[in-house]
């Protein structure tokens, strides 16, 4: 009679390796998938939230701005608009100077602004800006300025603007003001990113499509609209043709 | 060890929902975030265009340089606020603000401008150089046309029917001298011996008159068809007789156009009448207030227009045409159609602000 020591075969081991290599495989397969997701995942909230700033930004830069004397289409990556930084009324004048009623996002600047006229759109550069509070009576909404203009502005309202550009470049959407360089307004994930003008001559609306960085190329791109709400057809007393 | 392998498996799926869920939540939060701003940006601008449908002009006590309230709706945390900013006397601001809640007791608020064009009086008044203005005249037997004593009431009205802003605009347009007939070249008028021209002076010359397109002051040819209060279409027929003549009902006075004119036998109108073809006025029939026509007015038989006429050419015999300040004044400032606002010309959307930052 023999007794042989008790313990696993050479076929139960291998029987069991290959058991835990195959989980181990399974585990190593979830894993990637896993990670694959969470990457596309991450693309897909890095592009939503470019997306979501170019559209905070375009809409409130542009759903009001005069489509013809507001906005040029550049080129396919950049496009040059008027950034309406503050809203006045004309409240009075003295020494070639003209005082305004403002409310903004940040005051006038001589080195930078210059003002459209509404009525009208005559653009007139800004040569100096005073606060001067008692000059007309306001709102606690408003400030006084005392502006020098090229030239005194009438009585109505005017904006003060900066001549700006916003570009897709670098896989980022920018700003840039003037001549200074190309801020980056959101993380560097958009490819192939573009503007595009749409409804053929009439300029209704601006479009940006953009789709993911090519690091996480099967994310569908996205398109951001902007409707100009001053393109809609005139019907003025100002505008009209006779026969 | 398998179990161990198991349990780390199921370890690491859980970690990976949940950061996809909370990645998920935020996505929501924010795309809600997004889209209480765009209904926010909507209600005011739709706040702005409801003050903007709902306006008329004039509106007394409101100068140059006022800022009034014209709408609220709601309460000042879920609602919309619209503002009047008079800029100049044709051009008024309306500035809509809307409110709505936030998360956490927060407030978020859309604001926007609307730019409004309104038509004033005095400068369809303007568009009325004298009593008749025409490219030509021709005044037969017993015609009259009659500028003077323009800030009288007409024959039949009281003082009370005539506001003194007819009065005070006379004095600014024409410093109370208004032209009996003007036309382009006093060639152009030609005149029986019977026929009378009173004015300041009777007949005046203009030369823009010659080359001048058919327009109701400010207001182009081609814009009156879509804004008139009522539109004779078909073949001339007499326009009905208005209830409350002579002063007038306030619903009475009306911009009627006419695009192949009108034939007035014997009935009495008014209001502002723009015609496309001939305006005939005879058998007696009487018209207050204005008529533009791109034909001829024809008066015959002791028809009465008290107002003022502007026509390209106009053949009157036996009839009259008096200037009278008031009609004119009643007849377009009381016109619904002109008192209603326009879009001007460009930019009319204009971005507003909070205040100083």
């Amino acid at each position: 009679m023999t007794h042989g020591r008790p313990g696993v075969s050479l076929l139960e081991t291998l029987i069991a390796l290959l058991i835990t290599g195959a989980l181990l495989g399974f585990v190593a397969s979830t894993l990637r998938h896993q990670d694959e997701l969470v990457r596309v995942q991450a693309a897909h909230a890095a592009l939503a939230r470019a997306l979501r700033v170019a559209t905070v930004v375009l809409q409130g830069e542009l759903r009001w701005a005069d489509p013809v004397h507001d906005v040029a289409l550049m080129a396919p990556d950049s496009v040059q608009v008027r950034a309406v930084r503050a809203f006045g009324v004309v409240c009075g004048w003295q020494n070639g100077a003209t005082f305004v009623r403002l409310r903004g996002m940040r005051w006038p600047d001589a080195d930078k602004d210059s003002v459209a006229l509404v009525p009208g759109g005559r653009v007139l550069a800004v040569r100096g800006a005073t606060r001067t509070p008692s000059a007309c009576t306001h709102t606690a909404a408003e400030a006084v300025f005392r502006l020098t203009l090229d030239e005194p502005a009438p009585r109505g309202a005017l904006l003060v603007f900066e001549r700006g550009s916003y570009h897709l470049s670098d896989e980022a959407f920018r700003y840039r003001r003037g001549s200074a360089g190309r801020q980056p307004l959101t993380d560097a994930v958009l490819g192939d990113a573009r503007f595009l003008a749409v409804s053929g001559s009439a300029p209704w609306e601006l479009a940006m499509r953009a789709g993911p960085a090519p690091a996480a190329a099967h994310v569908e791109p996205a398109d951001v609209r902007v409707v100009f709400a001053n393109a809609m057809p005139a019907f003025s007393p100002d505008t009209a043709r006779s026969p | 060890m398998t179990l161990l392998i198991a349990l780390f498996l199921l370890l690491a799926l859980s970690a990976l929902a949940a950061g996809m869920l909370w990645i998920a939540g935020a996505q929501g939060l924010i795309t809600a975030a997004g889209t209480r701003h765009v209904r926010l940006r909507l209600a005011a601008e739709a706040a702005a265009m409801d003050a903007f449908a709902a306006w008329r002009t004039p509106r007394p006590g409101h100068a140059v340089g006022d800022a009034w309230t014209v709408r609220e709706t709601g309460s000042p945390e879920h609602g919309t606020v619209v503002w009047a900013d008079r800029l100049t006397p044709t051009l008024t601001l309306l500035r809509a603000t809307a409110t709505g809640a936030e998360p956490g007791g927060l407030t978020a608020v859309a604001r926007v401008g609307l730019l409004i064009r309104t038509i004033q009086p005095e400068e369809l008044l303007r568009a009325f150089p004298g009593a008749l203005a025409a490219r030509s005249a021709n005044l037969g037997a017993d015609a009259a046309v009659d500028a003077d004593s323009a800030d009288a009431p007409p024959d039949g009205w009281f003082a009370a029917d005539c506001p003194p802003q007819a009065d005070r605009a006379l004095d600014s347009i024409f410093g109370g001298a208004v032209p009996g007939v003007v036309v382009p070249t006093v060639a152009n008028l030609r005149q029986a011996p019977s026929a009378r021209v009173r004015g300041q002076p009777p007949s005046l010359e203009e030369p823009a008159l010659a080359t001048g397109r058919a327009a109701l002051g400010p207001l182009a040819w081609d814009l009156i068809p879509g804004i008139a209060d009522g539109t004779m279409a078909g073949p001339p027929d007499s326009i009905p007789a208005p209830a409350g003549e002579p002063a007038g009902a306030p619903g009475q006075w009306r911009l009627l156009y006419a695009p192949h004119g009108v034939v007035m036998d014997g009935t009495t109108g008014q209001g502002v009448l723009v015609a496309g073809g001939d305006v005939t006025l005879r058998h007696g029939a009487r018209f207050f207030g204005v008529v533009v026509t791109s034909g001829s007015l024809i008066m015959r038989d002791s028809a009465r227009l008290v107002g003022a006429v502007r026509a390209t050419s106009a053949d009157i015999a036996g009839a009259t045409v008096r200037y009278r300040a008031c009609a004119l004044w009643r007849a377009v400032a009381g016109a619904e159609a002109l008192r209603r606002p326009f879009r001007p010309a460009g930019r009319w959307w204009l971005p507003d602000f909070a205040g100083p930052p």
